[in-house]
């Protein structure tokens, strides 16, 4: 187990890069929106250029931040990992959420490419947008999931949660 | 001497949230099947560079 300075340091981690996580996709989302509903082509293009920057250096950081300062938590503590549905759920909808996300990463950097493009191909922009912006949407409502989770800790071991603590009773 | 307690299996909170998740899961299936696939529209750079070539040929 660890310390309690120690485990409030590794708390204000976990907390800061989930939290800041759904923050920068909603500024992703910010963009994508900018870029299928803006009429200027300059703002259109930046805004699909700036996209990769904040997934690959902001993004996927914190996506890695958020899971890894989480199994850090859950595993140096009394929760456990395994023990409690809500910390098991909080684990799998995140790294689901950071598979999708790295295997996205293509699709963003093909839409900054079209971006960048001497004429801008509206109607392909348009179609990778659309895609952008289901994910986004998408992956902020998974990732509020653990956030809910977090809060309100709801009850019910896991069968081995259940085991665990009958054998630490007994 | 009383046995030991039964499991008593997986909390309501989770079997609701499941059922909405696979509910919302089946409905996205229906309309991505539906709409051709999400990846219907979205062109290649290879089809892209493709078309410019042939629209640098006309």
């Amino acid at each position: 187990m660890m310390a309690p300075r120690l485990r409030q340091f590794a708390l204000t981690l976990h907390v800061a890069s989930s939290v800041g996580l759904l923050g920068t996709i909603a500024a992703f989302l910010a963009l994508v929106v900018a870029g299928l509903t803006s009429q200027d082509a300059p703002m259109v293009r930046a805004a699909y250029l700036a996209m990769p920057l904040i997934a690959r250096f902001v993004i996927v950081p914190l996506t890695l931040a958020s899971l890894l300062t989480g199994l850090v938590q859950s595993l140096g503590t009394a929760w456990g990992l395994f023990r409690h549905y809500w910390v098991l759920v909080k684990l799998l909808l995140t790294a689901f959420a950071a598979m999708v996300l790295l295997l996205k990463i293509e699709l963003i950097d093909e839409a900054a490419r079209l971006a960048a493009a001497a004429t801008l191909p509206r109607a392909e922009l348009h179609a990778a947008g659309i895609q952008l912006a289901l994910h986004a949407i998408g992956g902020l409502l998974v990732l509020l999931v653990p956030t809910i989770l977090s809060v309100y800790k709801p009850p019910g071991l896991t069968r081995y949660g259940w085991r665990k603590q009958h054998e630490e009773a007994a | 001497m009383a046995g030991p307690p039964t499991y008593p299996g997986a909390p309501r909170w989770l079997k609701r949230s499941a059922m909405v998740a696979g509910l919302v899961a089946l409905l996205l299936v229906i309309l991505i099947h539906l709409g051709g696939g999400l990846h219907h529209h979205m062109p290649s750079i290879d089809d892209r560079g493709h078309n410019a070539a042939q629209e640098g040929d006309r």
